[in-house]
């Protein structure tokens, strides 16, 4: 297996682009839990309009596929406004994007779980709005939140995959490099998924640990 | 083991032996049912009551011993169907299938088990309707009905395809205390019309009310049997005294 | 001010029907044929034998967490070195099905969990065989768990293909590239191309909603869909 020599000497790469891949799924992460975070609480709002934007974003970002954002971020913003974004800053936006419309509902989920009965307590003791939220509902929504919200960085994940399509140098574009380099096709790509593999079921275990102390320690 | 075939005898167990791994469930079971008779099974939780009416109809297995029903062993997995359809059970969580109405439960065994016509069964179910007394329910669904009702609906479920025996697997233990009564009192109508009944029940005032014979079970054995009157009051088993004793008491 | 100009497409619109009829059709067959597979994976989930389990089990967390892209590419570069070479639609078509069926696996295995073992026991009771236990009682529950998830993975799948043009398969997002930079009007033909997909996904969202409507009609009323 001559093959196995070549691609292992690789080792440092795949070990590079699993970073990058960790690094830009969580950023991605964050920004995208920030707007999704403000996005669900928007949908609380009694303005109308205000709810069918979100809605409308929502459903748009979910009805496009990644490749489609990667695509656009990178080649639609640069032929529209002749700005030339790196493949890191067009993939972040895409990730970014999508993994907002997602967390949105995952957030959404989270304050909708908490009983309304909670509000109107809260309200009779005379707290404000923003004094419901930070002392009553958003730690009982985390809670509920956190599994699906594991979910959604996997996903995130597994999307930082399909960043290699327009150059950015993660874990899969590594791989590819190798198998340029190398010639070695199946090896390279058994290793890259058990790579994907190992990492995602992980974190998804860590999900459902998070899950099940969680149960115990909550009521619902 | 007599060799001859009572006809009067609708249900023959003998020497019914279960056991579960190594534990024994039901231990040398000898129990005949007469048909008309009303037979009540008695006994502490967990002593395999609703095990034994279970192997009636064949829902549960068993290693030795033999169950007839009909005059005829009641068989295993396909061999079964055919005494399935003439037996009917009622169920302690009443079981009823949840995406249909009421008058679609009673009238899906019928049609579609039986080969009845479809109108035919319809009418059918709207009579036992009117008998378990939920007339202006039959085109609710099952979520929309209260507890009582939904095993009335069993009850009706169970008659429809006119079975010769009817097994009920205690129940009234899910129901809250007021409906108790209401389908106490429709077991009772059938108990009068002669209709061949094994009951599996905590409540020993119906059972002395309306049994023919009480059978009271401990530990996968049956301990002792006998009329209401003479069991109930005078059980010459230690342990038969112990339970009716506490119960009278409580 | 970057001007947009849809009839720069102009040219280009006449290929976007045969590519969304490619994406339909291609999602399509995943859909069916990843339900399939998904229902074998699901009753060897639950079966009694312990070896079904672990197999079944094993497939479903591999697909799970592995990118489709990765496994499209395991399809198309790998396999030509163990001698199997296939075409890129062909090779999109197998890894979308057999990563979906990891999905439809779980959610079968939802709708089967969601029957309680009284309703066997009471179809059984009622001499019910086995076609007519499954017909009649049990896959219409099952139908009505599993539909909302089962319409939320159609909508991955329609989204998943897209993914097949990065191996030369001519549909809707091949079309958007090709037609985007042939006529220097990316953010048009982006703009039309998401509208197809958004169509597209928003039409099985509602294909899903009236199918529930439909499905517990009558009942509790304000109930969730």
């Amino acid at each position: 297996m001559s093959d196995l020599a070549a691609v292992s000497s690789y080792w440092l790469l795949f070990a590079k682009g699993l970073g990058t891949t960790i690094w830009i799924s969580w950023l991605a992460l964050l920004i995208g839990s920030v707007v999704g975070g403000i996005l669900a609480h928007l949908r609380l709002v009694p303005a109308r309009p205000v709810r069918a934007v979100v809605v409308g974003y929502v459903e748009l970002f979910r009805s496009i596929p990644p490749l489609m954002l990667f695509f656009g971020s990178y080649y639609g913003v640069s032929y529209a406004l002749g700005l030339n974004l790196s493949p890191f800053v067009a993939a972040t936006v895409a990730l970014s994007l999508h993994a907002s419309s997602m967390m949105s509902e995952v957030i959404r989920g989270g304050l909708q779980s908490v009983d309304s009965g909670q509000w109107a307590a809260g309200r009779a003791s005379g707290m404000t709005n923003l004094q419901i939220l930070s002392l009553v509902v958003w730690p009982q929504s985390f809670r509920v939140a956190l599994p699906p919200a594991v979910g959604v960085y996997i996903a995130t994940l597994k999307d930082t995959a399909v960043a290699s399509v327009i150059g950015y140098v993660e874990l899969t574009r590594s791989g590819l490099i190798v198998r340029e380099n190398t010639g070695s096709s199946f090896l390279v790509f058994v290793i890259i998924a058990a790579m994907y593999f190992v990492v995602c079921y992980a974190i998804s275990q860590l999900g459902a640990y998070w899950e099940r102390r969680f149960r115990i320690v909550g009521h619902k | 083991m007599s060799a001859t075939n009572d006809s009067s005898e609708l249900v023959r167990i003998d020497g019914l032996v279960k056991r579960f791994g190594h534990r024994v469930v039901l231990d040398q079971i000898d129990l005949t049912v007469h048909a008309g008779e009303v037979v009540v099974l008695v006994g502490p939780s967990g002593t395999g009551k609703s095990t034994l009416l279970r192997c009636i109809n064949a829902l549960e297995d068993f290693q030795e011993g033999s169950v007839l029903f009909e005059g005829k062993p009641v068989g295993r997995g396909r061999a079964a169907l055919a005494a399935r359809r003439r037996v009917g059970m009622i169920f302690q969580s009443f079981n009823l299938y949840p995406h249909l109405t009421a008058l679609q439960n009673v009238t899906l065994a019928p049609v579609k088990v039986h080969g009845v016509d479809k109108k035919e069964a319809e009418s059918r179910a709207r009579e036992l309707f009117a008998k378990v007394r939920l007339e202006h329910r039959a085109d609710a669904y099952p979520t929309q009905l209260s507890g009582g009702e939904q095993q009335r609906v069993a009850i009706a479920r169970a008659l429809a395809t006119r079975p010769s025996l009817l097994l009920f697997d205690e129940p009234t233990s899910a129901l809250d205390p007021e409906t108790v009564g209401d389908v106490l009192s429709v077991m009772e109508q059938l108990a009068r019309e002669g209709r061949t009944m094994v009951i599996v029940t905590h409540e020993i005032g119906f059972a002395r009310r309306v049994g023919h014979r009480i059978v009271f079970m401990d530990g996968g054995r049956i301990v002792e049997e006998g009329r209401p009157a003479d069991i109930i009051d005078n059980a010459k088993a230690e342990r038969a005294r112990q339970f009716f004793g506490s119960i009278l008491r409580g | 001010m970057y001007e947009f100009n849809l009839a720069a497409l102009k040219g280009y619109i006449a290929a976007l029907p045969p590519a969304l009829a490619a994406t339909v059709w291609l999602s399509l067959l995943a859909i069916v044929c990843s339900l399939a597979l998904g229902i074998v994976l699901a009753l060897m989930r639950t079966n009694t034998n312990r070896l079904l389990r672990i197999v079944g089990g094993t497939y479903v967390e591999v697909l799970r967490n592995v990118p489709l892209l990765i496994i499209i590419y395991l399809f198309f570069f790998g396999l030509p070195a163990v001698g199997l070479r296939l075409s890129g639609w062909q090779t999109s078509f197998l890894a979308l099905t057999f990563a979906s069926a990891a999905y439809m696996a779980e959610i079968v295995r939802g709708g089967l969990a969601g029957v309680g073992p009284g309703q066997y026991e009471a179809a059984r009771s009622q001499g019910m065989g086995a076609f007519q236990l499954y017909g009649y009682v049990v896959l219409p529950q099952v139908i009505r768990i599993a539909y909302a998830p089962f319409g939320n993975m159609c909508v991955a799948i329609v989204l998943g293909s897209s993914l097949a043009s990065v191996v030369g398969v001519e549909e809707v997002t091949t079309w958007m590239h090709s037609a985007g930079s042939g006529s220097f009007r990316y953010l048009e033909a982006f703009t039309v191309a998401a509208l197809a997909y958004v169509v597209l996904a928003q039409a099985i969202n509602g294909l899903r909603i009236a199918t529930g409507r439909w499905l517990l009609r009558h009942r509790n009323p304000g109930a969730p869909l």
